[in-house]
């Protein structure tokens, strides 16, 4: 268990622990790359084994309107709500965490909870608010909904970064002269940047893949990319979706490996030892 | 004479020129949360230039004291003046205060030159003017090769050297360090503090020293104050306070002291009183203020002499060794006296021609009158 | 201040839609508790209750036995493998679940590469039907739920001190006896957590059990085709309602766990 010598029936037993969570682990990752194959298949309808190889699928997906749109909105619906969420999010953890503000465990508790309750209870509870108001359909309306959830995202980030630290750094700052402002600019800002910007990816990645607020707020001209697939998976299974997903995975890869150079990065510059991502 | 012209050179403004510190008052401060005070009624007075400790035990209110004029912590009462002005009112970043802080609070973002520059950015310095100032600190702590460096690419000592540059670098007139050797190991604080000492010498500012280490506060100090419990115990110059405590905590507080419970006071002759122990033995000690309250007496163990030299003593008794030990350089010894429930500490230098008594064995021991000193027993 | 900003968009678009659809729930025209007594007398919404709470304990007991063996085995990497490790775990944990539910799809489907490939293995002779039924769709919600369940046991875990481990066996316990009176009690506060997010996350599930379907529609599907196809809001909001309640109740829990587990990590 802890390297330590042991007898050969432990060191059996662990050995089919180690195993199970290797089997495990598997079972996550692999079912999801099932697609890749499929996305370059030649057949027009899906189709295991793929009778030939092509990047036909990927061709008309380069090629859809559609497509082209939906990730134009998903672009201008996720980064004006990561950017929300991140100001406020920030904003919310400095109060919280170095502030005198009373209930202070409670107010966190309301600030994660957007993420935390099912999104279908906010979705039909929008619905109504958002239509007396005319902002169904409206990006205005699916940013502000995307910036409440996508928020306790940027919390939990910043607020760990802020506890990562003594706030002896901003006393010493203020005894040194600096202000508020100029501490928060000089000292907090960059002690907890890399949260900030792995809370902002964090916040663009959920709001790149959620579907349900997506569903219930916005209009076919305001349609993102999940609804955009949500729609077709219910009506057709060519392997466009496919070609779609794959993209869209390499997209999602994409940001998190952003987010990891951020965090490590950051940590170097710091002389600190790395952490887990979500550290 | 020369101080009345220079004076007078300088218009209306005091000469501050000879002592460059400020002078820092304390007035009826106290500071409490709820039910809870942390800080009774104090009042002090540091004068400008002075070096002055406060020790005392965590939880005893030292750090709130230095968090009230440093303006980390509101006062709940009372003002707190720097050359006459109430200060209370100023947030920190106005206030003009250097600190060092007890783990050097050194910005892991920022090179070590970044660091010491950083308090003349925010005073609006230029450029130029910074580097300069910046590497007149950094020759002063002697780092002058290191100001590319990351303030975690250096060891302890060089962190304690970049935050007395950086708390120093803007010239306060009042310098406060909150136990700023704390994190260094022994050899090194030893080190540090002579060139604390050598620094205050040099930069003349009126330092304000955190510590809960009695020596280190006894080296630097020019004056200290032991608190306990959210009040200050006693002030005073460190041998005064080692000498002459005024009470049982300080007396333990700093270094070993062993306490004779009195009974009645036989005699006042002075400054000089004798007593009866509750033993029953009857001794001469010094008597600093007036002896109405509960007392002892009390006696430092190099104190007290120990074999043939202690019959020419002012008090003199026979007593029991209980126990004895070779620390580094001196003997130790627990002495019981006929008739006491305690036993006295007693400390000797030793070496080699000295034999360390066994358990048991009689001796004689005394001790002068004027070594010996009255306190309050809690 | 600080906290107003972020205090009013969340009073604004979160507290006052679930106060929308807490009033929405008594806006029957048959008196005030009349959606609730539609709720509770329709059998099919009474057992799309039953049947999501079940799914919810069942995914969330087969995600922790799973959970447990692969969040052990990332505490204890070191550099290169730790790095794999977590690489493997908050991919997945970042991946849409669109996305993910879509490949259960596409392997559970009629002529799905699971049927395939057993045909092909000749394993059975004609496809079986893997999508629409409860055991596809749990195991296809459990493998999204994972990441949920891993992520809080390995933070309860690496706070873990392996000096306790140490302790335990030069006290005289052997591996099993390290495991079951140190390793595991100190590992509750992650289990209990994880079990709360992952069975909070499950209750609300609707892309899974929408895309993969089942013996019953989830709550969460249910109050979409409430909606969407039968246009009864207040219906919905009922049972939006019901769901609020349960989160709430069972997302308190989670803040008390959490904060124990916050506590037992500042102890290292």
């Amino acid at each position: 268990m802890n390297g330590a010598a042991t007898t050969p029936v432990w060191r059996i037993l662990s050995a089919g622990i180690a195993l199970l969570a290797v089997l495990v682990l598997i079972y996550l990752v692999l079912p999801t790359l099932v697609i890749v194959p499929l996305s370059f298949s030649s057949d027009t309808f899906l189709k295991f084994p793929p009778s030939g190889f092509s990047t036909r699928w990927y061709e008309s997906f380069a090629a859809s309107t559609d497509y082209q749109l939906a990730i134009l909105n998903s672009l201008k619906i996720g980064v004006p709500a990561a950017l929300v969420a991140t100001v406020f999010g920030v904003m919310a953890a400095l109060a919280v965490v170095r502030g005198a503000v009373p209930f202070r465990r409670t107010l966190a508790a309301l600030i994660i909870a957007p993420l935390i309750l099912p999104q279908i209870i906010l979705a039909i509870g929008l619905f109504p608010l958002m239509a007396k108001v005319g902002l169904i359909g409206t990006y205005p309306g699916i940013v502000l909904a995307h910036a409440v959830v996508t928020m306790p995202l940027v919390f939990i980030t910043v607020s760990a970064a802020l506890r990562n630290y003594a706030p002896t750094y901003e006393l010493a700052a203020m005894t040194l002269g600096a202000n508020p402002w100029r501490t928060f600019r000089h000292v907090t800002f960059p002690m907890i940047r890399p949260g900030v910007i792995v809370g902002f990816i964090f916040a663009l990645t959920f709001s790149f893949d959620e579907l349900i607020l997506a569903m219930f707020l916005t209009s076919p001209t305001t349609r993102t990319v999940p609804r955009l697939l949500w729609e077709q998976l219910n009506f057709q299974m060519t392997p466009i979706i496919a070609a779609a997903t794959v993209v869209l995975l390499t997209a999602t890869i994409a940001l998190l490996c952003l987010a990891a150079i951020a965090g490590a990065g950051a940590r170097r510059r710091m002389g600190r030892p790395a952490e887990g991502v979500n550290g | 004479m020369n101080d009345m012209s220079s004076s007078q050179a300088l218009g209306t403004f005091p000469d501050t020129s000879r002592t460059r510190g400020a002078r820092v008052e304390f007035d009826r401060v106290s500071k409490d949360y709820g039910e809870l005070t942390v800080l009774h009624e104090t009042s002090l007075t540091i004068e400008a230039g002075e070096f002055f400790a406060l020790i005392g035990p965590s939880g005893s209110g030292k750090s709130t004291l230095l968090g009230v004029l440093a303006g980390f912590v509101p006062p709940s009462y009372g003002a707190v003046k720097v050359d006459g002005t109430d200060i209370v009112a100023v947030p920190p970043y106005r206030r003009n205060i250097g600190m060092v802080f007890q783990n050097y609070a050194l910005f892991p973002h920022m090179s070590v030159a970044e660091n010491i520059g950083f308090p003349l950015k925010m005073r609006g310095c230029g450029k130029g003017e910074i580097a300069e100032r910046v590497k007149k600190a950094l020759a002063m702590v002697r780092l002058e090769a290191l100001g590319e460096r990351r303030p975690a690419q250096l060891s302890g000592g060089q962190q304690q050297r970049v935050a007395l540059a950086r708390a120093a670098v803007y010239d306060p007139r009042l310098l406060l360090m909150d136990e700023p050797l704390g994190a260094l190991d022994k050899n090194l604080r030893e080190e540090m503090q002579d060139e604390i000492k050598r620094f205050q010498r040099a930069f003349g500012a009126t330092v304000i020293y955190v510590t809960h280490d009695q020596q280190e506060a006894a080296f630097l100090a020019d004056r200290l104050a032991v608190m306990r419990g959210g009040m200050l115990e006693q002030i005073g110059t460190p041998r005064q306070l080692y000498e002459m405590p005024g009470t049982h905590f300080v007396a333990s507080f700093l270094g070993e002291a062993s306490l004779l419970p009195v009974a009645e006071i036989v005699e006042r002759h002075g400054r000089e009183v004798t007593v009866r122990t509750q033993g029953g033995l009857v001794l001469r000690a010094l008597a600093p203020s007036r002896v109405s309250e509960r007392r002892a007496v009390c006696l430092r163990p190099e104190n007290i002499a120990i074999g043939a030299s202690a019959r020419e003593r002012d008090n003199h008794f026979l007593g029991v060794v209980e126990e004895a030990v070779f620390t580094t350089g001196t003997l130790r010894y627990r002495v019981r006296l006929p008739g006491t429930d305690g036993a006295l500490t007693v400390r000797v230098p030793s070496h080699p021609g000295i034999e360390l008594l066994p358990p048991g064995a009689s001796v004689d021991i005394g001790w002068d009158a004027t070594m010996a000193v009255t306190i309050a027993e809690e | 201040m600080l906290l107003a900003a972020p205090l009013t968009l969340l009073a604004l678009f979160f507290l006052l839609p679930l106060l929308t659809v807490f009033g929405q729930s008594f806006a029957a025209p048959d008196g005030p508790l009349g959606t609730y007594a539609r709720v509770a007398g329709d059998s099919a919404l009474r057992y799309s209750l039953i049947y999501t709470f079940q799914t919810a304990a069942i995914v969330t007991l087969a995600a922790l036995v799973l959970s447990y063996p692969v969040a052990f085995l990332i505490s204890r990497a070191q550099g290169r493998w730790l790095v794999i490790g977590m690489v493997l775990v908050l991919v997945p944990f970042w991946t849409s679940a669109v996305i993910r539910s879509y490949a259960w799809l596409v392997l559970l489907q009629r002529r799905g590469v699971v049927n395939e490939i057993m045909l092909a293995l000749g394993l059975i002779d004609r496809p079986l039907r893997l999508a629409n039924t409860d055991l596809g769709t749990h195991v296809a919600m459990v493998q999204i739920m994972l990441p949920f369940m891993i992520l809080p046991l390995l933070s309860a875990m690496r706070g873990i001190d392996p000096s306790m481990l140490r302790a335990a066996a030069i006290l005289g316990a052997n591996p099993w006896r390290q495991f079951v009176n140190v390793y595991l009690p100190l590992s509750t506060p992650g289990v209990g957590a994880g079990c709360v997010l992952v069975f909070i996350s499950t209750l609300g599930f609707y892309i899974t059990p929408a895309l993969l379907g089942g013996s019953s529609p989830m709550i969460a599907v249910a109050i979409e085709q409430q909606v969407s196809r039968l246009l009864d809001w207040p219906l919905a909001s009922a049972l939006a309602t019901v769901l609020l309640v349960l989160t709430c109740a069972l997302f308190m829990l989670y803040e008390r766990l959490n904060r124990r587990l916050a506590g037992a990590g500042e102890g290292r």
